[in-house]
């Protein structure tokens, strides 16, 4: 039997008008590079559902990993990648007014990662 | 009670072997590390002394050792603590060292989840968090955790794999994480027991 499924949320609030700009920088920056670690970009939800000129977008990404050993894979190619640090500490930040992060599994699932 | 953990590099000579023995320690553990450690040594001594007061005695005897120079090195009096030994079975310590924005606030909450993982990781049989008074090595190490296990299975198994660490505890220690605190670079380190470790 395959591990429960796990996901990652980044759940990022642009800065004011920057909202398109902002999904476009993390598709083409961030992105590819998840996938590389084992990420699986499942969707890419905006809120409100429209580009707002003026104020700020909501986005969230949610993505899947294969279990908890996916989970350490993903985290540990990440931690080797002086890249991923520069965007989550330089470029996204000109961009995100604040964001999340959550690491997250189904409900009915939760007793079988728990059971360990 | 004081105590002094330091995770050796190279070969143990019988001179150095004989240095650490004859120091007052009321309770010492002299350890080849396991195959697995992340740099952790070869080797991992924790002596406990009755105070610091001894600590520094023992330390002052020590002084001329060079091959205690190269090694990662931390000194405290014991912090929050739980459980109960097993006779014997496995030690395992990290060595943490907070960078980013160790505020009292941040360093409290971390504190306080770290100490939480025993309640749901049921292989770690006796833990213990303590802040550091002396730390050298690689960094300035601001947090020594400890468990021990019955076997290296609790390690490797329950530990890594309980979401209380992977979906939870880890973000302090993840770039990719908001909540991101502790320096990657980190000791981890474990060997076998022949006795209660953790005092």
């Amino acid at each position: 039997m395959s591990a429960p499924p796990v996901f990652v949320i980044d759940d990022l609030t642009a800065k004011p008008g920057r909202g398109e700009e902002l999904l476009r920088a993390y598709l083409e920056r961030y992105a590819p590079g998840a996938t590389r670690r084992g990420m699986s970009l499942v969707h890419q939800l905006v809120s409100p559902a429209y580009w707002l000129p003026d104020g700020s977008n909501r986005l969230l990404f949610l993505w899947s990993v294969a279990g908890a050993g996916g989970a350490w894979a993903m985290k540990h190619a990440g931690r080797e990648d002086p890249e991923l640090l520069a965007w989550w500490t330089e470029e996204a930040p000109q961009l995100v007014a604040s964001r999340t992060r959550s690491i997250c599994a189904e409900a009915p699932d939760l007793g079988t990662l728990g059971d360990v | 009670m004081f105590s002094s953990l330091r995770l050796l590099r190279g070969p143990m000579s019988s001179e150095i072997a004989q240095a650490i023995r004859t120091t007052k320690a009321v309770r010492a553990l002299l350890e080849p590390t396991l195959p697995g450690v992340w740099n952790g040594g070869d080797w991992i001594w924790r002596a406990d002394y009755r105070d610091e007061a001894h600590y520094r005695t023992a330390e002052s005897d020590l002084a001329g050792l060079e091959w205690l120079k190269d090694a990662e090195h931390v000194a405290f009096s014991p912090g929050q603590s739980g459980g109960a030994s097993p006779a014997r079975g496995v030690y395992r310590v990290a060595l943490f060292c907070a960078i980013r924005d160790p505020s009292p606030e941040r360093l409290a909450r971390f504190a306080a989840e770290t100490r939480t993982m025993p309640r749901h990781v049921r292989s770690i049989r006796r833990w213990q968090l303590s802040t550091p008074v002396q730390a050298s090595g690689s960094r300035v190490w601001t947090h020594v955790w400890e468990q021990e296990y019955e076997d290296l299975a609790g390690l490797t198994g329950p530990y890594m794999l309980h979401p209380c660490h992977w979906s939870h505890v880890d973000r302090w220690f993840d770039p990719e994480d908001p909540d991101w605190l502790v320096d990657p670079m980190l000791c981890h380190a474990f060997c076998e027991t022949r006795g209660p470790v953790i005092a």
